[in-house]
């Protein structure tokens, strides 16, 4: 649980990268979600992924980046790789390490299951950069006042997702505080079987609702007594978001590296297919 | 009470203020239950005993306050805190939103626990597991049958066993509160 703070308040650190405008980050980071679609050639996609580490450095986020990602990348890029090869299209042509019926692992299926691995690894640390780079409250509000003022959309969409994270913290601690009770009554939420585990979420979630549900109600007087009103729609915003050249620039690096994996394509080096 | 739909089908929910804070403080025990489990995992698949939070929001609060709330919770917090973000995207987005909607608009009554688990443990998570498995294999991200596999191993249990369970002990104590979406609607 204190790692979930911790990554919103990394988000606040001051560098050259967290000091960029939230919505010039969002759109670097769209750029970089597009990438791993377009290209399957995983030593294209090592060094988009290099690239990120590199930048990470620059704001001073690389270590707890870093220590994240190694503990990440295998849960979330693990199974899918090892299940790949058992999917990947068998032919007579390739070289099999075993095939029984319709199960079969070849050394192709291995390659493209590595190459599938690879889209996830940079799609994966493209994400943990920006999250550890931007302050995500400071986001939600960019985008809402973007949304309000220029597409005419209610504030009411931004608001809940600002005020989640800003009750996760308060949240976080009420879990905590119930999960402890629990556990000085000998009832460790975390210990035991799966199964164990598993029956004892139900004592767990009966008080963490009912306390929850009181503070919705509270929350919900709270947004009353400040006038809130879901049809208005000229609110105004306490700090304004200005776009410089190097948000601007910034944003190009992300459109440069969509533009390098067409590149790819037309010369035909985007897919993993050329290895195999 | 035994009835597997409504009577009457309701599309519409006014979004107030109670609404609102009904939806962030669901959103915030779903993204907060779905992250804080992640290491219960059965080899690689990591398991959600919390996915159930979105059913009974559904089902208490109404369609369209669930469904937001397990949005939000999902993608903008348990998401974007696992770095998955970019990848389970627009599939997980829909699917988690489905997954309360379903039950939220199909299940006639709370202590219906024949319907809480038909349309959230079944129809819903199937809906979540679709979608899922078919953003990630349109992505060409992994095979449909590897996530569709994995959503349903992580939400049916939860969804089918806890959801109506504690749907049937607090109905009572929100009832009491005046926070039952059908009961808010009528005395509109």
């Amino acid at each position: 649980m204190a790692f979930v703070l911790q990554m919103l308040e990394l988000g606040k650190l001051r560098s050259p990268i967290h000091s960029l405008d939230p919505r010039a980050k969002l759109l670097w980071w769209i750029c970089l979600i597009i990438v791993p679609i377009l290209v399957t050639n995983p030593f294209i996609l090592l060094a988009f992924t290099i690239w990120i580490w590199i930048m990470a450095v620059l704001a001073k986020i690389s270590y707890k980046m870093y220590r994240f990602l190694i503990i990440t990348y295998p849960v979330m890029v693990g199974f899918i790789v090892l299940t790949w090869p058992f999917f990947y299209p068998a032919t007579e042509d390739q070289f099999y390490f075993f095939r029984f019926g319709i199960l079969h692992w070849s050394l192709e299926g291995t390659i493209y299951a590595l190459a599938m691995g690879m889209r996830i690894v940079l799609a994966l640390t493209a994400c943990t950069f920006f999250v550890m780079t931007t302050d995500l409250m400071g986001l939600a509000s960019a985008v809402g006042e973007f949304m309000q003022n220029k597409l005419r959309i209610s504030y009411m969409y931004p608001l809940m997702v600002i005020s989640s994270f800003k009750f996760l913290p308060e949240l976080s601690g009420d879990y905590i505080t119930i999960t402890d009770s629990f556990r000085s009554r000998a009832c460790d939420i975390d210990a035991g079987s799966i199964v164990q585990r598993f029956r004892k979420t139900i004592p767990v979630a009966i008080p963490l609702i009912d306390s929850m549900l009181r503070r919705a109600m509270r929350i919900s007087i709270a947004l009353e007594l400040k006038a809130f009103d879901v049809d208005i729609k000229d609110r105004t915003f306490y700090e304004k978001y200005v776009f410089t050249w190097k948000d601007v620039l910034f944003v190009l690096t992300g459109v440069l590296a969509i533009l390098f994996s067409i590149l790819a394509i037309v010369l035909g080096i985007a897919k993993v297919e050329m290895y195999l | 009470m035994d009835r597997l739909i409504p009577e009457k089908i309701i599309w519409k929910q006014k979004f107030g203020t109670l609404e609102i804070a009904l939806t962030i403080i669901g959103a915030v025990l779903y993204g907060l239950g779905a992250f804080s489990t992640m290491n219960w995992a059965i080899g690689f698949i990591t398991l959600r005993p919390f996915a159930f939070i979105a059913v009974v929001w559904g089902v208490f609060f109404g369609p369209w306050v669930g469904g937001l709330a397990a949005l939000i919770g999902n993608t903008f917090i348990s998401d974007i805190l696992a770095g998955w973000f970019g990848i389970g995207g627009v599939g997980g987005a829909i699917g988690n939103f489905m997954m309360a909607f379903i039950p939220g608009l199909l299940v006639p009554h709370p202590k219906n626990w024949k319907a809480v688990a038909l349309w959230g443990g079944i129809v819903g998570t199937l809906v979540v597991a679709f979608f899922v498995g078919g953003w990630i294999a349109l992505m060409g991200f992994a095979p449909f049958w590897t996530l569709f596999s994995t959503v349903l191993i992580a939400d049916v249990p939860p969804n089918l066993i806890i959801a109506p369970i504690i749907c049937a002990w607090l109905f009572n104590r929100v009832q009491k509160r005046g926070l039952y979406w059908r009961d808010r609607l009528e005395n509109k």
